[in-house]
This record gives C-alpha cells, sequence and structure tokens, in this order.
C-alpha cells in the first residue's frame, strides 16, 4: 500500500503538467524563447496561408520567436528526428512513410482526398507529447474547414 | 465421458462454458475499443494482440466441450476425451507465444529508444491528451479478466481441467499486461519513454513462465506421462496416491497412469484384475472426484497362465 501510495503521489504531482516531453522541448522553448522551424517547399497559396496562419497562432500563443530555416523536407525531418528542429511544416501523401518516424499534426489543408493527393501538415519530434499536443491543438485551431476534422 | 460424471461437475461444466461465451464477447469489445485509441503505445500495441490470443482459450474450450460429448465411432473408437487436452496444448501455446511477443516487443523498443507519440484528441469541443481515454479504456478492459479469471479458477479445479486453468491464467496475463499498459502510459505522461517496456518487460517475464509451465503439462499429457497438477509440472497428489494404492495391491506389477484430458487411465502390467473387481475400490481420492478415473486395465505377465484354466 505504501508504494501504491508513493506512486500516487509521484503522479499526481506530476499532473500538473502533464504529458511531458522527454527529451524537454516546451521546456527548452520556455528557456529560449525561440521555436526552430523548418519550412519546406509549399505547393500553392494555400499552403503558404495555412503555414502563415500556424506560425502565428504558435508565436501569439507561445510568446516565443521563431528561427524559421528554409530547406529540403526530407533533410529537415532528420533534423527533427535528432532534436535541431521543433517543428517541420511540410506538405505530406495521406500514407507518408513519415508517419511511423514523426508525430505529424491533423492537415492544415488538403489537396485532394485521393492516395497521391497531399496535406499540408506540422511535424514534431516523436514521444514530445506535450510540445505533439500544443502543435496539435494549434494545427485544429487554424485549419482549413473540414481538414482536420 | 467413460464416467458419468456427478451433476456438481455438470454444474461446473455449464458454468465455464457460460464463462467462455462471456469471455469471447468482453474480448471482442476490448479489442475493438483499444483498437481505436492505442496510437504509437507499444504496450497498448501489445496489449492489443495478447488481447486477440486471449480469444484462443475459450475458443479452444468450447470447441473440446463440443467434441468431448461426441461417442465414440469408427474412425475414433476411444472417443474424444483427449480433445481437451489438444485444446490445452493449443492454449498453453498461446500463452507462451503472448509472452514471447510481449518481451520481444520491449526489448526492441527500448534497445530502438523508440519514444511513443501520444497526441491529443478533440471531443465535445474539448482537447483531451488520448492518453486520459487510453487509461480509461484499459481501467475499463481489465476488468473481465480480472472477474472471469478468478471465477473460473474455482471450476478449473472442481473440473481439474487444466485447459481451463490455462484460460485463466491467461485472462490473469491480460489484466496484468492491461495494468502493466496503464503504467506504461502514466509513465508516458510523466516524460519516461522507456517506462511502457520495461513495464511490459517484467510483466512478460511472469507470462512465459506461466506459459511454458503450462506447456510442459500438456506435452506430458499428451506423450502420456503420468498425470500433473493443475498447477505446474509435478505428479498430481491424486495420481501419487492411486501409484502407491496400486502397488500395494499388486505388489511386483508394473503400474503406469496417463492422463486423456480430465480423465485418469491406469495400466497394471504384470497382473490379472482380481475376482470381484470393482474400480471404484482402486480410486484412493475423495468420492466427488470418482468420475475422473476412467479405467484400470490389467496386463498379464506374458508367461503366465490365466488363472483359474489349465492347460
Amino acid at each position: 500500500m505504501k508504494i501504491m501510495g508513493l506512486i500516487l503521489c509521484l503522479f499526481v504531482a506530476g499532473c500538473d503538467n502533464f504529458p511531458r516531453d522527454p527529451e524537454g522541448t516546451s521546456d527548452r522553448i520556455a528557456e529560449s524563447g525561440e521555436i526552430r522551424v523548418g519550412m519546406a517547399p509549399l505547393r500553392d497559396a494555400r499552403d503558404r496561408a495555412g503555414a502563415r496562419r500556424l506560425l502565428e497562432h504558435m508565436s501569439h500563443e507561445s510568446g516565443a520567436r521563431l528561427a524559421i530555416r528554409a530547406d529540403a523536407a526530407e533533410r529537415m525531418l532528420h533534423d527533427l528526428e535528432e532534436g535541431r528542429l521543433d517543428l517541420v511544416i511540410a506538405p505530406f501523401h495521406a500514407k507518408t512513410p513519415w508517419a511511423s518516424m514523426v508525430a505529424l499534426s491533423p492537415p492544415i489543408v488538403i489537396h485532394g482526398r485521393t492516395s497521391k493527393g497531399t496535406q499540408l501538415r506540422a511535424a514534431m519530434r516523436s514521444g514530445e507529447n506535450r510540445w505533439i499536443m500544443r502543435i496539435e491543438k494549434a494545427a485544429r485551431a487554424v485549419a482549413e474547414p473540414g481538414a482536420a476534422s | 465421458m467413460s464416467e458419468t460424471p456427478p451433476s456438481t461437475v455438470d454444474h461446473a461444466l455449464a458454468k465455464a462454458k457460460k464463462l467462455q461465451y462471456w469471455h469471447i464477447v468482453s474480448t471482442i469489445f476490448i479489442v475493438a475499443a483499444m483498437g481505436a485509441v492505442m496510437g504509437q503505445s507499444q504496450t497498448m500495441k501489445t496489449a492489443w494482440i495478447e488481447d486477440m490470443l486471449g480469444l484462443v482459450p475459450p475458443i479452444a474450450f468450447l470447441v473440446a466441450l463440443r467434441l468431448e460429448r461426441k461417442s465414440p465411432s469408427r474412425r475414433f473408437p476411444f472417443g474424444f476425451d483427449r480433445a481437451n487436452g489438444l485444446g490445452f496444448l493449443v492454449s498453453a501455446v498461446a500463452l507462451a507465444s503472448v509472452g514471447l511477443v510481449l518481451l520481444w516487443d520491449a526489448i526492441m523498443t527500448l534497445v530502438a529508444a523508440q519514444h511513443a507519440t501520444v497526441g491529443s484528441i478533440r471531443m465535445l469541443g474539448q482537447e483531451f491528451w488520448l492518453g486520459w481515454l487510453m487509461l480509461a479504456v484499459q481501467a475499463i478492459a481489465i476488468l473481465p479478466p480480472l472477474i472471469i479469471g478468478r471465477m473460473e479458477l474455482p471450476l478449473a479445479k472442481t473440473l481439474s481441467d487444466k485447459l481451463l486453468h490455462t484460460d485463466a491464467l491467461m485472462n490473469k496475463a491480460n489484466w496484468m499486461t492491461g495494468a502493466a499498459g496503464m503504467a506504461g502510459i502514466m509513465g508516458l505522461g510523466m516524460g519516461w519513454w522507456w517506462a511502457d517496456s520495461v513495464a511490459a518487460a517484467i510483466i512478460s517475464l511472469d507470462i512465459i513462465h506461466d506459459g511454458v509451465t503450462a506447456l510442459r503439462s500438456a506435452t506430458a499429457e499428451l506423450a502420456d506421462g503420468t498425470p500433473r497438477a493443475l498447477e505446474g509440472n509435478d505428479i498430481s497428489e491424486d495420481a501419487k496416491k492411486m501409484e502407491r494404492l496400486l502397488a500395494s495391491r499388486f505388489p511386483g506389477a508394473d503400474i503406469k497412469l496417463r492422463e486423456t484430458g480430465r480423465l485418469i487411465r491406469a495400466e497394471v502390467h504384470g497382473a490379472f484384475p482380481p475376482e470381484n473387481y470393482s474400480r471404484r475400490a482402486h480410486w484412493p481420492g475423495d468420492d466427488e472426484n470418482f468420475w475422473r478415473l476412467a479405467q484400470i486395465s490389467f496386463v498379464p505377465p506374458e508367461t503366465a497362465q490365466v488363472p483359474g484354466k489349465q492347460d
């Protein structure tokens, strides 16, 4: 019973910022005041508008400045996995293999619902669950109507 | 079965059958609910696979029960008593597999240092961490195996049914993995990416132990080994008592016991059946379990004369 009590205390004590990021992405952003964003080549004006809405929302919500890097999506996704970026905004195919390697937000813009269509999404480092939740919430808030449902 | 079982056994069998149907229905619901919320949590995925494998023992039990009731035929002149033993073997393999799958996944996740993503879900206009939903589903999911498993244990004892006992172990494995899954999800919430897998690995060792013990006992049964205890691979107390009784009544004879499903069969090699032979007189256990002694066969010595016959 003592052990159960201890576990419960630990659990309740940890609930104030539940879930936490194993690699501390949210804490690092709060400390540094900077979100490191990777911006892949976007498809059209709809994608650009969607990406802009997400970044404005994140900047407003967190009060952090954005350090934006434009590069090829694949290179930046590797950097995201390694923790050198906090967020990558890119168009992904519906069945992208990256879905099992990074965490993808709900779609912000959808170009066609077939397998050949693309979806503008934000990618986050796997397992950084607090950070992922924040971006998912932001993506739902700025998504085109019907895109994130 | 050779001996008509007493009504308590009939009653226990009917209850066990009903429990198995409940087990199957509850498992199907749990598999569907967990499939909907499991996300990337490895323990949740493994618990899901385990729940699917958990369907094997109740299905094996129901199939075996149906077969056992069939009359002997020309193709199967000894009847189908051993269907229960076959089901026991299949269930033991499923139980051991559950443990091995769980351990393998946990080790692979730890080695690859995979950080499980558990994101958010929007419900009723609110954003929730999916982990809360997983915890709720897991908390509900561990109740049926916990309750059904505990109800099965006394029935397995009344019926001396190792297949039913293995199903109770499978239920134990299921609720323990569910509890480990909950600990893992809470760990993920705390930022401990390894918690999920460490909890699963610890639980898997217990399941593998139960599975291997059941597998050894099931193999012994199918290889005509001396009847094993319900729990574990040791020779059962009834078998030990019967060996001693037969050895004292037929000195010098070779006593061989084996088990076919729930039934015990004895062979006395090198002796003739006594006059006024009564099977019941050779059963050393409780009267209520006499139904288990299906047969005592006597194999006379090859050079012996049949008593009472002259050349």
